[in-house]
């Protein structure tokens, strides 16, 4: 029953996340599928493309200075850095506008953001926020964030 | 009389021995702690992903009856603290950190300090061949075995799992004298119980255990052995041999069953016994998303008591003893042991849409239960029996649960219950026994 219901969801995640990166450049998810570290220019063009802020056809380098524009910008961070499941939880937790509990209204960041993730299940396994992030789990987690923005039970 | 001796040698031990006994337990400090801190500080520890947090638990309980003067408060407060650490490994495999330490306070002690977890985990997937994953447990972790009858408790030990599609097997073993008393509930013998009520004691019985389980499909084989470590006093070692499965009847339908069968050894002064006793049982649950995830459950446990059957058989059944007890009630809770036990739950979620919303984080349950003797006598920790009495039946107990989670870091639970006691013609109880209430508050929030 359990594993019939999971199949279903993913196979309604990946709809979602089909949907959601139709047209987008194949060569930019497979280079972000390639990565092992996920680069803050992988997440800031993941998370602006799923959520309809930018153009799919848009370069990841130019995703770094729209997402410095709306203010999700993460200090001292080059476009080819990595980032941490912290901080692309806080970037998911932005993007899809989640309200988040009690200690992230509090002090909304990267640290009770990854709680957060884990607590909807949007992250499955660990979650630790320091914990570094293939480009593969990002795209994971997107496709379950979006399907939870969707108000679908996880 | 056993009691009365074994709780004199325990006093003794306790005036006279406790700091030394902790001083020699303090120096077999865990090898398994020096592996993991010399694991955490070396330069791999780099590697390491870290994360640390917080919780504060809260549960206030209340309790009221005609036979008490007033009503009874007792609240626990628990501040935690924990720390992890994930390394990955090539292979896919992982190895995991964890400390986890509190404080608590309570109406009967001030405070209290304590090593909640302290464990390594590594996970390797594929070292036993194909399709398999081994992983090793090693520190201050949970041991449970497969029912959750027996143990359900942290102790200073590893554990081995090895698990394949077609069914999994697991070893360990561990040292239950390293836990702090008022937090162990590894409780067999009199003199176990009489330690947990003095304050001489720093440290839990002193008791080593072996587990072993293999599971293929739905069926369960398992066997665990506890051995009690101290000599000077009554002591019980025991062993449990046990058998559970489930089986699928229906879409959201599963049948649960269980025997366990224990023997044992026991030292009162210069007198030795052995034992043998049993537990048996079997349940149904039921879960259904479509209808407000409705969850159901029905189940019936028999422990036995003791059975003068040595001229029938040869030899007597016993009273059967877990090395922790299961909770099995809000206001009555006794142990499994000389014991039928019978409940019926159910719980959904009212608020519960097709879509998720918030109503989804409310849940409100009503359960059933129903206690009786295994075998009429006095059962010597439970108050106002009625000596003429041959019934079985101890009583019924009711109980009214709401939880809610407010935000995913704070969760709200309050749960009432009645015990109305079996007494009369009807019940094993006399009619001093009155009923009994209880309210139960718990909020639990991470930070």
């Amino acid at each position: 029953m359990m594993q019939h219901a999971r199949a279903v969801l993913l196979a309604a995640c990946l709809v979602l996340l089909a949907s959601a990166v139709y047209g987008q450049s194949n060569e930019v998810i497979d280079d972000i599928l390639r990565q092992r570290e996920l680069t803050y220019a992988g997440a800031s063009y993941l998370v602006l493309t799923a959520t309809g802020r930018v153009a799919d056809d848009v370069a990841p380098q130019q995703a770094v200075r729209e997402l410095e524009a709306v203010g999700w910008g993460i200090a001292q961070r080059g476009p080819s850095d990595a980032v941490t499941l912290g901080d692309y939880a806080y970037l998911l937790m932005q993007a899809f506008e989640f309200r988040g509990g009690l200690m992230y209204r509090i002090a909304p960041g990267p640290r009770y953001a990854a709680r957060e993730i884990a607590a909807l299940r949007i992250a499955e396994g660990h979650a630790l926020v320091g914990m570094r992030l293939s480009g593969e789990r990002a795209l994971r987690l997107l496709g379950r964030a979006m399907a939870y923005a969707e108000g679908e039970r996880l | 009389m056993t009691a009365s001796g074994s709780g004199n040698s325990a006093g003794r031990r306790g005036a006279t021995g406790a700091p030394a006994r902790v001083f020699t337990r303090m120096r077999r400090f865990p090898f398994v702690l020096v592996v993991v801190l010399m694991t955490a500080v070396s330069p791999n520890a780099v590697t390491f992903d870290w994360d640390w947090g917080g919780l504060l638990d809260n549960t206030t309980i209340v309790r009221f009856s005609e036979m008490y003067d007033d009503a009874e408060w007792t609240q626990k407060l628990q501040i935690g603290l924990w720390g992890a650490g994930l390394r990955r490994l090539d292979g896919g495999g992982t190895i995991e950190l964890t400390g986890a330490g509190s404080y608590t306070y309570t109406d009967e002690r001030d405070y209290i300090f304590d090593v909640d977890l302290l464990r390594a985990v590594g996970r390797f997937p594929g070292a036993m061949g194909s399709r398999s994953m081994l992983q090793a447990a090693v520190g201050r972790t949970l041991f449970r075995d497969p029912t959750g009858l027996i143990l359900d408790h942290t102790a200073d030990g590893g554990t081995v799992r090895i698990s394949y599609p077609w069914g999994r097997i697991r070893a360990g073993a561990a040292y239950t004298g390293l836990l702090l008393s008022p937090n162990s509930s590894i409780r067999i013998s009199g003199p176990d119980y009489q330690e947990l009520s003095s304050d001489d004691e720093f440290f839990g019985p002193q008791r080593i255990i072996g587990l072993l389980d293999v599971t293929l499909g739905g069926v369960t084989l398992f066997t665990l052995a506890q051995k009690d470590l101290r000599d000077d006093g009554d002591t019980i070692d025991t062993q449990y041999f046990g058998i559970s499965g489930v089986g699928r009847l229906g879409r959201s339908l599963y049948w649960d069953n269980l025997l366990i069968v224990s023997t044992g050894q026991t030292e009162i002064g210069a007198a030795e016994d052995t034992l043998l006793s049993f537990v048996a049982g079997t349940g149904l649950r039921f879960f259904a998303e479509e209808l407000r995830f409705s969850r159901a459950s029905l189940r019936a446990l028999y422990a036995s008591p003791f059975l003068p059957l040595d001229d029938d058989l040869g030899f007597d059944i016993n009273e059967f003893k877990p090395i922790t007890e299961p909770t099995l009630g809000l206001v009555f809770n006794p142990r499994l042991s000389n014991l039928i036990f019978t409940e019926l739950e159910y719980s959904l979620r009212p608020f519960a849409g097709p879509q998720r919303t918030n109503g989804d984080m409310v849940r409100v349950g009503v359960a059933g239960r129903g206690f009786f003797r295994g075998y009429t006598g006095d059962i010597d920790y439970i108050d106002k029996f009625d000596p003429d009495s041959d019934s079985l039946y101890l009583g019924t107990e009711l109980e009214l649960a709401i939880s809610a989670r407010l935000f995913s870091d704070l969760g709200l639970s309050l749960r009432s219950g009645v015990f109305l006691p079996g007494s009369g013609d009807a019940g094993a109880f006399s009619d001093e026994r009155k009923p009994e209430w209880a309210l139960r508050l718990d909020l639990s929030s991470a930070f």
